[in-house]
């Protein structure tokens, strides 16, 4: 597979003439005339090569620490050619996304076998933080969009939404007092 | 002849190919005796018809002369060669057509490029294209 478009190859073609007394022609004459034909690369053009995938990811809310959420499944990310079935363009590679970098596991992570994301995080400097970015994006291994502008990618976004333990606390449980002398201990 | 001045008519009694068969003589063509030239019916129909058209190739021709006013038969014959040559073999010139260049991206449903006709002079004549080479 080249890895540009415009590979050239020089069509020619040749006219001979004939005669409709003699075949062949005792003096045949030969004329030619050619042509360039463009091959262009499948894996550049997003009319013939496309990844599918969810049209949008859920809005995920998590209260840091109070341990790991799994949240739904996604859409698995497929990738289509058309009109021809074909592995010419190789493998993709799906990456998550926290804030526009990949994830670390915390606060998010991707777990690609169940297509599932997982928060989990004791940061408390992620409390009561909104909107937070969250992505899956996809390109295929030997063409990527920063070298390869046409060829195609998906990323999808989606935000998390943190919470605050403090206004659902995790428990709230009082501890035994100790009794004091308050006579004993009232300062005259 | 003497005398030189009597008139004399002149007619194709036979046409022969060299080497091949002999044809109609009264299809081969005439024999103008005014001006003493022996005509061909000049059409590109006699060419291209390979029925009844005059293939190219070279004819022995007799032609008969008759004293017109002989009060008794007198006439005589003479032959010669006529080559008719094949006006296709070769051309006088095939000029080729200018197609545009193409694309196609691998993969795609099959497409196919139509290469404008060449030109061949004269115009009856036919070509035939050659398997393009890449």
């Amino acid at each position: 597979m080249p890895a540009n478009t415009g590979e050239k190859a020089t069509v020619v073609v040749t006219a001979e003439s004939e005669t409709p007394w003699t075949s062949p022609a005792n003096s045949p004459t030969q004329a030619t005339a050619q042509f360039d034909v463009s091959f262009n690369n499948p894996c550049l053009d997003t009319s013939f090569v496309q990844f599918q995938g969810p049209t949008s990811l859920p809005t995920l809310e998590y209260v840091p620490e109070k341990g790991p959420v799994t949240y739904a499944a996604v859409t698995p990310v497929t990738f289509v050619t058309t009109p021809r079935v074909h592995g010419l363009c190789g493998d993709f590679t799906l990456t998550a996304l926290y804030n526009g970098a990949p994830v670390t596991g915390d606060p998010l992570s991707y777990n690609q076998g169940t297509r599932q994301f997982t928060a989990s995080s004791s940061d408390v400097a992620l409390v009561d933080l909104k909107n937070q970015q969250y992505s899956l994006k996809a390109e295929l291994d030997s063409y990527p969009v920063a070298t390869f502008s046409t060829a195609p990618s998906l990323r999808e976004d989606g935000v998390i939404n943190f919470g605050d333990a403090c206004d659902d606390p995790i428990s709230f449980t009082s501890v035994s007092q100790s009794n004091f002398d308050a006579a004993a201990n009232y300062n005259n | 002849m003497n005398p030189a001045r009597c008139p004399v008519d002149y007619t194709i009694v036979s046409a022969t190919e060299v080497g091949g068969a002999s044809i109609s003589a009264g299809s081969f063509g005439t024999y103008d005796s005014v001006n003493n030239k022996f005509v061909l019916p000049a059409s590109s129909a006699r060419y291209t018809d390979t029925t009844n058209g005059y293939k190219p190739g070279t004819y022995t021709v007799t032609v008969q002369g008759s004293v017109r006013d002989a009060v008794s038969s007198t006439t005589d014959t003479a032959t010669l060669q006529i080559t008719l040559v094949d006006v296709c073999d070769p051309p006088t010139s095939i000029t080729p057509s200018s197609p545009s260049d193409v694309s196609y991206t691998i993969s795609d449903n099959p497409a196919t490029k139509v290469v404008p006709a060449f030109s061949v002079e004269p115009s009856y004549c036919t070509l035939s294209y050659l398997t393009p080479t890449i």
